[in-house]
């Protein structure tokens, strides 16, 4: 009987379609995705130059040292969060390497 | 035009005082009542007559425990199961205050940073303090990432110490500046309407299009209501399997 | 020109930052979705690339935006 072979591959066709679609994302998918992660680290940039900042500063007033605390750690703080940022790009090449395996494996 | 800032006024209904420091009953702690009782009304809904097939409410309740419980097992592993409680009542608590607080006349829980601060440190020190019960000392090796060489080490040390000090700072702040900054903007264009629409005339048909960004404006900020609560619990499972599984 | 009158001219000045910095961002993501648009199947390879680039310049947006804060809050 045609309809349900029909049916059936039919829904196979739509199954591999979202199987293909999660190998290889859409480029606005991309470009959302690298926008919520980004923004999340470029926060965190600033977040770690502040906690960097207030520490530099704090120890000043404790030291009496002068500026030259706060500007180290003020550089600390801001390579700090560059470090964060080129980790998480690091686990995210990887695991797009990983996924290029995979997928070479297969196919 | 109304002053969009009034919205986070604290009233204080009762005073109190526990040991000398002021703990008086105010809106934010009446709102924190109300979103206890909401939750607790939608978890008996959903567990009255629990059956094997659930009926609507039982499966939505499953629905969101299955959530957390895939937030803990993709980021913590195994030794993460003793979490799941923890991350399921943060992201809760945190959904619903942040949905309560999209209710015209109500006050939004979350976008104090004394509120989102208080849970920011919470897990913090639950980190620290659980990282510290697992591993004793050995848990400040976290901030010696493997295979690094020596002479790095006196500048990747404080690095790393700096970057895990942002985290209490970060915690808070994206929740608190994302539930403050989209209440402004709903109240700064709900303010539009009726200042075009008082101003009589022409005037009053053009009030329609902030009316209409007002509506698009909701729908954003429920999304995001959603996703920040999302946020603080997968951030807060992230930071677990960091104390937990040191690297 | 008092100190306070001073201050709040910073900050405006300062704020431009953030509007530069909105023109590299829009810029990044242009030339992304260009290249997108003539090989689609490469974009997600891109990713880690983009993740990078625009966390680092709205880094350097915000850095503005907080000196306009430190300048009108802090100082």
């Amino acid at each position: 009987m045609p309809d349900p072979d029909k049916h059936n591959l039919d829904r196979l066709g739509e199954r591999l379609q979202a199987a293909k679609a999660k190998q290889q994302p859409k480029p606005h998918q991309v470009a959302s995705s690298a926008l919520a992660q980004g923004t999340r680290h470029a926060f965190g940039i600033a977040a770690t130059t502040l906690v960097g900042g207030g520490i530099g500063w704090m120890l000043d007033r404790w030291l009496q040292t002068g500026p030259w605390l706060f500007l180290l750690f003020l550089l600390l703080g801001i390579a700090a969060g560059f470090w964060d940022l080129l980790k998480a790009v690091d686990r995210e090449a990887k695991a797009l390497q990983q996924r290029r395996n995979e997928q070479d494996n297969e196919g | 035009m109304a002053n969009p800032l009034e919205q986070f006024a604290i009233e204080r209904y009762a005073e109190l005082s526990v040991g000398g420091a002021d703990a008086a009953f105010t809106n934010a702690s009446l709102f924190m009542l109300l979103i206890l009782g909401i939750t607790l009304f939608f978890f008996w809904l959903g567990s009255r007559n629990p059956q094997l097939v659930p009926g609507r409410w039982q499966a939505a309740l499953e629905g969101m425990a299955g959530f957390a419980v895939d937030i803990v097992d993709e980021n913590i592993g195994p030794k993460g199961r003793p979490w799941v409680p923890f991350i399921f009542s943060l992201f809760i608590f945190i959904l619903v205050a942040n949905v309560v607080g999209l209710f015209p006349y109500s006050f939004t829980v979350t976008s104090h940073i004394v509120v989102t601060f208080a849970f920011a440190a919470l897990v913090f020190l639950i980190c620290v303090l659980i990282g510290i019960a697992h591993h004793g000392l050995r848990f400040f090796t976290l901030f010696v990432p493997p295979n690094t060489p020596i002479a790095l080490m006196p500048i990747i040390v404080p690095i790393e110490l700096i970057s895990f000090l942002a985290r209490p700072l970060t915690l808070s702040v994206r929740l608190f500046a994302n539930m403050t900054a989209g209440h402004i903007l709903l109240k700064v264009f709900a303010g539009f309407v009726i200042s075009l629409a008082a101003a009589g005339g022409i005037w009053a048909a053009t009030s329609v299009v902030p009316f209409a960004m007002t509506v698009a404006f909701y729908g954003l900020e429920l999304i995001v209501a959603v996703v920040q609560a999302y946020v603080f619990a997968l951030l807060t499972a992230i930071y677990l399997n960091d104390s937990i599984n040191l690297h | 020109m008092e100190a306070e009158a001073a201050k709040y001219i910073g900050a405006g000045l300062a704020a431009i930052g953030t509007g530069i910095a909105a023109i590299a961002v829009g810029t990044l993501f242009a030339l992304f979705l260009q290249g997108a648009l003539r090989n689609p199947s490469a974009a997600d390879s891109q990713r880690p690339n983009l993740i990078f680039g625009f966390a680092v310049t709205e880094a350097l947006g915000i850095f503005a935006f907080l000196v306009a804060l430190l300048l009108l809050f802090a100082v």
